[in-house]
């Protein structure tokens, strides 16, 4: 019996899944909506040590009073599947099943940026490649801009910081000159809220539970990750649909509206309530649906949800049947034309 | 075949990147969504998942015409275009790794091979909440599947589609002189209008050149907006891909 046919809840959801990978998209859509929250001081920057976080002047809310542009900090795209594929590239390599390549005359394994994917285990697959002389294969796994909630101007602030030599000193003991390392960074507040999707398409039971695993068990995002960095992923909702739903920067604009309704000021009260924000989402989400062109979606979320999540929470518990499943997923690739 | 017209206006969610131009470190996206990119967009062919080898236009795009579907390339509408700058760098996922010429090595005694793509560098993009329009065109009596969101470039970014169909004036297209201010695709116009062009802005582009701002003389569709703007399209156009290399 495979592993794949245990899941008695995603089973429900079959007809919004694909039985076995097809190269040629079937448009099954599903979206999964996060929240992303930090729980430390987080950084998000492109430009390096000493610069601004990744900030975007976008419009505030979608309301007629909330129409004013404002700043907010952005979690690029990038910056989100790069951390979440290594997750589950980590499990993959623990279970032995990255594949390996043959670069000139030798067997490598298989790693990222490296222009050698094997091209043949699931993240591969899922999360997609092109390098080397083996073609490319598009991502599965859509990630969007991730906005905060609030302006940037409520949830940063910046520190300074300064490295000191063995001895604790800004002075170098060995010639007494002074140490020029003294910088300042800009950081995401602990307990600022991003909201998220990210879209699958066209995948099976088994890569759904791998991304959604991944999602879940990811915890340190942006820079400086060994110390800082940590944010922890909620699933609000997953939704299917036979289309696109709509972007991320909408649902901000709308949750932000919502937020400050509930909150009665002109400016947003932070740090913001788990609760209330989650509230926000899901009424947020049912306005945005509302303008889909299409067979009309289904949400899962609250005690659906909960049932769902429960069943990758105990495949995950159970170290033998997620390797099954893995491999199961892993051997389905196997005879591709 | 009957016809049905619309205007779309597309509106960016995300920074959105096409790799237009690239001047060294820097690779640029042009102020300019290709027809070619918004076809494959809005799911009128479909590309597989994983395909090794040349870009795919004469197997994709060729059956359009033949269904009498087409987009034209999407400009950027006045005052609704911003740029956006953001740096990159590849990573490994090993605990030790170093740059070396174009490469990322994981191992402490050997060098690394430089690779034929980018590892670091700068690009711009396309800034979310700009706006871009484009014509659609499809055959009247297809149930229009007319998507409301779809993924543009390189890192699939989100845009919003705005539909309003246009009440064509004609049953048929008139013959006319007009000046286009909007972006053509050059090998898409029919032959006899081609050697009408007169004055024009060339924007060249891979994998065809566009034309705006262009003076053209043969047939034109004209139809009203629901706002009462009235619109005139060149009839006739269709994928020139077999032209192309």
């Amino acid at each position: 019996m495979s592993v794949t046919s245990t899941f008695t809840v995603l089973n429900h959801y079959r007809e919004y899944l694909l039985e076995h990978y097809d190269n040629f998209p079937h448009g099954r859509y599903v979206s999964v909506i996060l929240i992303r929250k930090t729980e430390s001081e987080t950084i998000f920057r492109t430009e390096g040590s000493g610069e601004g976080l990744v900030k975007e002047l976008v419009t505030a809310g979608r309301r007629e009073d909330t129409r004013e542009p404002i700043q907010r900090v952005v979690i690029s795209k990038r910056k989100q599947t790069a951390v979440e594929r290594r997750v589950g590239r980590e499990l993959l390599r623990e279970h032995g099943l990255l594949g390996t390549v043959t670069v000139g005359r030798e067997q490598r394994p298989c790693a990222l940026n490296t222009n050698a994917p094997c091209g043949k285990c699931i993240d591969c697959m899922v999360y997609g490649y092109a390098a080397g002389g083996g073609g490319a294969q598009k991502s599965r796994v859509m990630t969007d801009d991730a906005y905060s909630l609030a302006p940037a101007s409520l949830v940063t602030g910046t520190r300074t910081f300064n490295a000191t030599f063995d001895n604790g000193t800004m002075r170098n003991p060995f010639d007494g000159k002074a140490s020029t390392s003294i910088n300042e960074d800009e950081y995401v507040l602990p307990e600022t809220h991003f909201l998220d999707t990210e879209t699958l398409k066209d995948v099976t039971p088994g890569e759904f539970q791998y991304v959604l695993g991944n999602i879940l068990r990811s915890t340190r995002y942006g820079a400086i990750s060994s110390r800082q960095g940590r944010v922890r992923n909620m699933i609000t909702a997953v939704i299917f649909s036979d289309t696109e739903i709509f972007s991320n920067l909408e649902l901000t604009q709308e949750v932000y509206d919502l937020l400050l309704e509930a909150q009665g000021g002109n400016e947003l009260d932070v740090p913001l309530n788990d609760a209330l924000v989650e509230r926000c989402v899901q009424q947020a989400t049912d306005t945005l649906l509302r303008d889909l062109v299409g067979r009309p979606p289904l949400v899962v979320r609250g005690e659906a949800l909960g049932r769902l999540l429960e069943e990758t929470l105990m495949l995950y518990r159970e170290p033998e049947r997620l390797k099954g499943l893995l491999e199961e997923v892993t051997a389905s690739y196997k005879d591709l034309p | 075949m009957t016809l049905a017209i619309y205007q779309v206006d597309l509106t960016l969610l995300e920074h959105t990147f096409f790799a237009s131009r690239e001047v060294g470190l820097l690779y640029e996206t042009e102020p300019v969504i290709g027809n070619y990119a918004l076809t494959y967009a809005l799911g009128w062919c479909v590309s597989p998942y994983n395909w090794d080898g040349p870009p795919r236009y004469k197997q994709d795009l060729l059956p359009l015409n033949r269904q009498g579907r087409y987009v034209t390339p999407a400009t950027f509408l006045p005052g609704r275009l911003r740029f956006a700058f953001s740096q990159f760098n590849a990573q490994s996922d090993s605990y030790y790794f170093r740059f070396d010429q174009n490469a990322i090595a994981l191992e402490r005694s050997r060098k690394a091979r430089a690779m034929n793509f980018p590892q670091a560098g700068k690009i711009r993009l396309l800034a979310a909440e700009s706006r871009a329009r484009f014509y659609a065109l499809l055959p009247g009596e297809a149930a229009p599947a007319l998507p409301r969101y779809i993924r543009l470039g390189k890192f699939n970014s989100k845009a919003r589609l705005d539909w309003q169909p246009l009440h064509l004036l004609t049953s048929e297209p008139q013959e006319q002189e007009q000046v286009v201010d909007f972006f053509l695709n050059a090998a898409d116009l029919p032959d006899a209008m081609l050697s009408t062009l007169r004055s024009f802005t060339l924007y060249n582009i891979p994998p065809a050149p566009l034309v705006r701002q262009a003076r053209l003389r043969g047939p034109f569709w004209t139809g009203r907006l629901p706002g009462g703007e009235v619109v005139h399209l060149p009839a006739g156009m269709h994928y020139g891909v077999e032209t192309l290399p």
